[in-house]
């Protein structure tokens, strides 16, 4: 479903990533972990097509950089600053989200009121706490349903209580996706019976580094 | 397409969210039921004058600020959205980068030209109220044409925004380019024209390398047929080419340059594979963040200065702070304007009684000053016309004369005439006073086949 090979990019004069090969197959859920600056964001970047890179990938048969339109359709992305729009009301993001899918406003609407966010719907992006926040990242990667979901650090910045209800609402919602999901915390996810992957220095390195220095507690 | 709408109509509700919109339409129509007033005042029971008079006012605001909002909110479109964290997540939509930026231009667009219609609402009705009549067609071009301006100048704002890896450098571009388009253009031009005499070509070239002189010139071709209005440039094109022709060519150079610069914009913001070949083998330590560049001068202070304030704040910031200037430059502008209509209106400031003696002590200028290439008579057979090309202009040409106010005739004495197009006409700064009152006096009479002219309109130093 997706894979990469000799994966290459770089920001400047800076490599972020150095040859990446990854393959995660249909229906499965993989764990990227890894260091700040290992290159997690940026490989989730390559893979929707929202940066050039050097080498090869595939997501779902489609070439990101020549199919972005296509690549992109087939994935839920929820990034790791969630990147909402404050000034917007919950309602409206989740409008413009869906419209931007091709969907009705009406999905919008629907994907607000699964995320359990139906009473704020109306109250400013800025004014919801965090917990609430990324619960609305996670309806939106949700719209339209694809078939998969890049998920970047979504638990990162809640306290415990918010955390293992999203990590409950993920396993819940996720099931018979394709899921890469970047964390620092692999046992929050134990209930998705993934395989992990680590990446290191912008490189996947075999089992876990000596120095875990990914694992951040 | 359908992206392109949805991201449109998104950037029209931001626009109406932001406030900006409300700001700008709210300056602009205040500013513009002053000069109505003013016009209507001066001009009263000529319903056609008073509507031409605001509508050129307003139009000459309008290509002011509507340039500089144009370029802070295009500058603002991708780079604002980077600054902000929001462009992650836009990007990674089932949309392509084509449509992200048609889609923020068109709505940027569609606000900024529905503002500036609004602005003109208050100034129409109330010159219809007080004159008791509508519109004439004519006036409500204006605002058509000023829309001309918005385009390239958008355009302009969205390239630079494109092109930037910061907003707070957009935005700093973005308000160079408005003061170099708007304000310094024109006196860098002035002064080349004065210390170097350049001919048509370069004219018309400086012309077409300013959009916002194209627009400015393109208004005032709608306005009247003065030439003095139309400027060096303007003069000389429609010396050589129709009204028709020279409005065509304009209008295609304000959108070409819209063309080039959306071109050119959508070209940057396109993803290429790029060349790693090194990238696996590089070290990297070579990663450096914001290198100061000491030389960078001007450019760096304004970045710096625009980058303390963050988000969207920095840009109603910058705004405001370029509403408050542009207005006092505008303010300063209409009392300028003010005399000039008073003068035209027949106000009591710069109305001159001619003569007798006014006009032999203005036969005498016109002799040692004038007659050497313009002839005796004004046919412009001096006997220093015969090396010059092009020729003297004949002053007994009652139709060409009959073009030019005297305030104009006074300017081109004054400071010669380089700035029209005619590097042959020298300027005369010692000529003024009365002596500048009576020249006027005696050439329009060379026009006028020896009939005295009585009175000459001309605010005198």
């Amino acid at each position: 479903m997706i894979r990469t090979e000799s994966l290459v990019q770089s920001y400047g004069r800076a490599p972020v990533l150095r040859g990446v090969d990854l393959a995660v197959e249909a229906g499965e859920t993989v764990l990227l972990l890894g260091p700040n600056g290992a290159g997690k964001s940026t490989l989730f970047r390559c893979l929707l097509g929202t940066v050039a890179y050097g080498g090869s990938v595939s997501v779902d048969g489609r070439d990101p950089l020549r199919q972005g339109r296509e690549t992109r359709r087939r994935i839920g992305y929820l990034p790791q600053s969630d990147g909402l729009q404050g000034d917007l009301t919950v309602a409206e993001c989740a409008r413009f989200a869906s419209e931007l899918r091709g969907l009705p406003r009406a999905s919008g609407d629907r994907a607000v009121e699964q995320a359990r966010l139906a009473e704020v719907a109306d109250r400013r992006v800025d004014e919801l706490s965090g917990g609430m926040r990324r619960r609305l990242c996670l309806a939106l990667a949700l719209l339209g349903d694809p078939p998969i979901l890049l998920l970047d650090e979504p638990t990162a910045g809640l306290d415990r209580d918010s955390r293992e209800e999203l990590a409950a609402r993920l396993a819940e919602a996720c099931r018979d996706k394709t899921i890469l999901l970047a964390t620092h915390q692999p046992e929050e996810h134990a209930q998705l019976g993934a395989r992990a992957v680590w990446l290191e220095a912008g490189q996947v390195v075999d089992g876990e580094p000596a120095t875990q220095s990914g694992r951040t507690r | 397409m359908r992206a392109t709408r949805v991201i449109a109509r998104k950037e029209l509700g931001d626009a109406l969210r932001h406030r900006w919109l409300q700001l700008y339409a709210a300056v602009l129509g205040l500013l513009g039921l002053v000069i109505a007033w003013y016009a209507a005042g001066d001009t009263a029971g000529l319903s056609l004058q008073s509507y031409g008079r605001t509508a050129a006012s307003l139009t000459n605001l309008c290509l002011l600020l509507a340039p500089l909002v144009a370029l802070v909110l295009g500058a603002d479109t991708v780079a604002g959205e980077r600054d902000r964290g929001t462009f992650d997540r836009l990007v990674a939509q089932p949309i392509d980068r084509r449509e992200l930026l048609c889609g923020k231009f068109l709505g940027l667009l569609v606000s900024l030209v529905g503002a500036t219609l609004v602005a003109f609402v208050p100034a129409a009705l109330y010159l219809a109220v007080a004159t008791g009549s509508p519109p004439p067609l004519r006036a409500v071009m204006f605002p058509l044409v000023a829309m001309l301006a918005i385009l390239p100048a958008l355009a302009l704002g969205v390239l630079l925004s494109v092109t930037a890896d910061s907003g707070a450098k957009a935005l700093a571009r973005a308000v160079l380019l408005w003061a170099w388009l708007v304000l310094l253009y024109d006196l860098l031009l002035l002064g080349t024209l004065l210390s170097a005499r350049l001919g048509a070509g370069f004219l018309i070239g400086a012309l077409l390398l300013n959009p916002m002189h194209s627009a400015r010139l393109l208004v005032v071709l709608a306005l009247e047929p003065d030439l003095y209005l139309l400027g060096p440039a303007g003069a000389l094109l429609t010396e050589s080419l129709s009204r028709a022709w020279t409005a065509a060519l304009l209008v295609t150079t304000l959108l070409a340059w819209t063309v080039v610069a959306l071109g050119l914009a959508l070209a940057a913001f396109r993803l290429r594979r790029p060349r790693l070949r090194e990238v696996a083998g590089r070290e990297s330590s070579v990663l450096r963040t914001h290198d100061h560049n000491p030389r960078e001068g001007v450019m760096s202070s304004v970045v710096r200065l625009f980058a303390r304030v963050g988000g969207r704040a920095r840009t109603r910031l910058v705004l405001f702070l370029l509403l408050v200037v542009a207005v006092a430059l505008v303010g300063c502008q209409a009392g300028e304007d003010g005399d000039a209509t008073r003068s035209a209106a027949g106000g009591r400031d710069g109305l001159h009684r001619v003569d007798a003696a006014m006009l032999e002590r203005g036969q005498q200028v016109y002799v040692q000053n004038c007659a050497p290439c313009h002839g005796l008579t004004g046919k412009g057979d001096g006997t220093a016309a015969a090396s010059l090309d092009p020729k003297p202009r004949d002053h007994s040409d009652r139709t060409y004369m009959d073009t030019l106010s005297d305030a104009s005739i006074a300017e081109v004495v004054k400071v010669g005439g380089a700035l029209r197009g005619f590097p042959n006409m020298p300027s005369h700064p010692h000529v003024g006073g009365e002596d500048m009152v009576g020249l006027i006096a005696y050439v329009r009479t060379l026009s006028r086949g020896g009939e005295q002219v009585k009175e000459v309109t001309l605010a005198i130093d």
